[in-house]
């Protein structure tokens, strides 16, 4: 474990390294406690300025915690923080869908009762019918129903 | 062991002529390693991962705190500027498509948080040329820390560098010879074996037991730095 944070340390580490360490959230802390002393080794070494550990990344870390997590570009929220709006993308995607497939489906609704009543207004209605119905007002309910009866 | 490799790093070049492959010309760039772990990190963090961008924290807040030492010279202060750099840069990670270097990336950020609260003071901040933000965008040569230092954190580094110093003479010679080639030549591991005539998997074993020597006598000094700050 702490030879692959040597590694890590110098990122001489390939993936499966870097998954394994990463799987094992409960010892990040340590992981990074080592980092911080092999830094400070290396500054030495260097002839760097040495700084004394601090607990900056616990400080920086806390913050993060608090921030929504990243989910590939959109983000999802964290549990201890409902103030922030969440969603993510296949949801997102799907109502997308569902709106498209609605507004199709009412365009060829629409499509078809305009073709339907042409068909009808040319052929099953009579001439005069037509005629009477352009010659009289849209809005008067008896004369609709005259016409359903003498249809009949 | 081999560094990790991105397909996607723009470092592997291939050169042929009349643009088509030709094996026994091709010429293939080295893949920067830590630029490839940076960017798996990167990836990782992007979905959600938030250890591996506590690992890209630990990594760069020393560096980003130095970058920072040259436009600020208050401790708490920087604290606080690395600390919003680094919130500002998880905010913004999944935006980030590695068109250039992570700690690029970071570091301009951090110089723009810094440029921010030094104008929030009512400070002018200092003009800088493209040189000066390259030398600062270069981060190894980031050594030099600019903060008023008080008589304690320079007795405390002066302890630090002593027991440091003195642990490495006592290592054995495979083990120091290793580490210093590491640390102090800048070689990788695949050089390094080269040099010392041994597998890279015993490069790697003895530079981790030079350093895990190193730290066994800086743990009881960095317990007692922790208790004191």
């Amino acid at each position: 474990m702490n030879e692959k944070i040597s590694s890590l340390f110098d990122s001489e580490i390939n993936n499966i390294e870097v998954d394994t360490l990463l799987a094992k959230k409960n010892k990040m802390a340590g992981v990074r406690s080592s980092m911080s002393e092999y830094q400070m080794i290396s500054d030495v070494l260097k002839k760097n300025t040495v700084l004394p550990k601090n607990n900056l990344t616990d400080k920086i870390m806390s913050a993060i915690d608090e921030e929504p997590t990243q989910m590939g570009g959109f983000i999802k929220a964290n549990s201890s923080n409902t103030a922030v709006v969440s969603f993510e993308i296949w949801p997102v995607l799907g109502s997308l869908a569902v709106l498209v497939v609605i507004a199709s489906t009412a365009f060829n609704i629409e499509v078809n009762s305009v073709s339907t009543s042409q068909f009808l207004a040319k052929e099953d209605i009579p001439k005069e019918i037509i005629n009477a119905h352009h010659a009289a007002t849209a809005n008067n309910m008896n004369y609709f129903i005259q016409v359903g009866d003498s249809a009949k | 062991m081999q560094p990790l490799k991105v397909v996607s790093d723009n470092s592997t070049v291939y050169n042929s002529p009349n643009n088509k492959l030709d094996n026994s010309k091709m010429e293939i760039k080295p893949v920067n390693p830590d630029r490839a772990l940076d960017q798996k990190l990167v990836e990782k963090a992007q979905k959600g991962d938030k250890q591996a961008f506590s690992l890209l924290v630990e990594k760069y807040q020393l560096k980003l705190y130095r970058l920072i030492s040259r436009m600020v010279r208050d401790q708490s202060e920087i604290d606080d500027i690395v600390q919003d750099s680094f919130i500002k840069a998880y905010r913004a990670i999944g935006n980030f498509r590695g068109d250039s270097a992570f700690y690029t990336w970071l570091y301009r950020i951090g110089i723009n948080t810094a440029k921010n609260h030094l104008v929030s003071l009512g400070k002018r901040p200092k003009a800088m040329d493209s040189n000066e933000i390259e030398e600062m965008e270069n981060y190894e040569s980031m050594s030099e820390l600019r903060v008023s230092e008080t008589p304690e954190s320079t007795m405390m580094s002066n302890q630090i560098a002593a027991t440091v110093n003195g642990a490495i003479q006592n290592l054995p010679d495979e083990l120091r010879e290793a580490i210093s080639l590491r640390e102090i030549d800048g070689l990788c591991y695949e050089e390094i074996a080269e040099l010392m005539d041994c597998p890279i998997g015993t490069v790697r074993s003895r530079i981790f037991r030079a350093r895990e020597t190193i730290a066994e006598k800086l743990k009881p000094l960095i317990e007692t730095t922790n208790k004191r700050w």
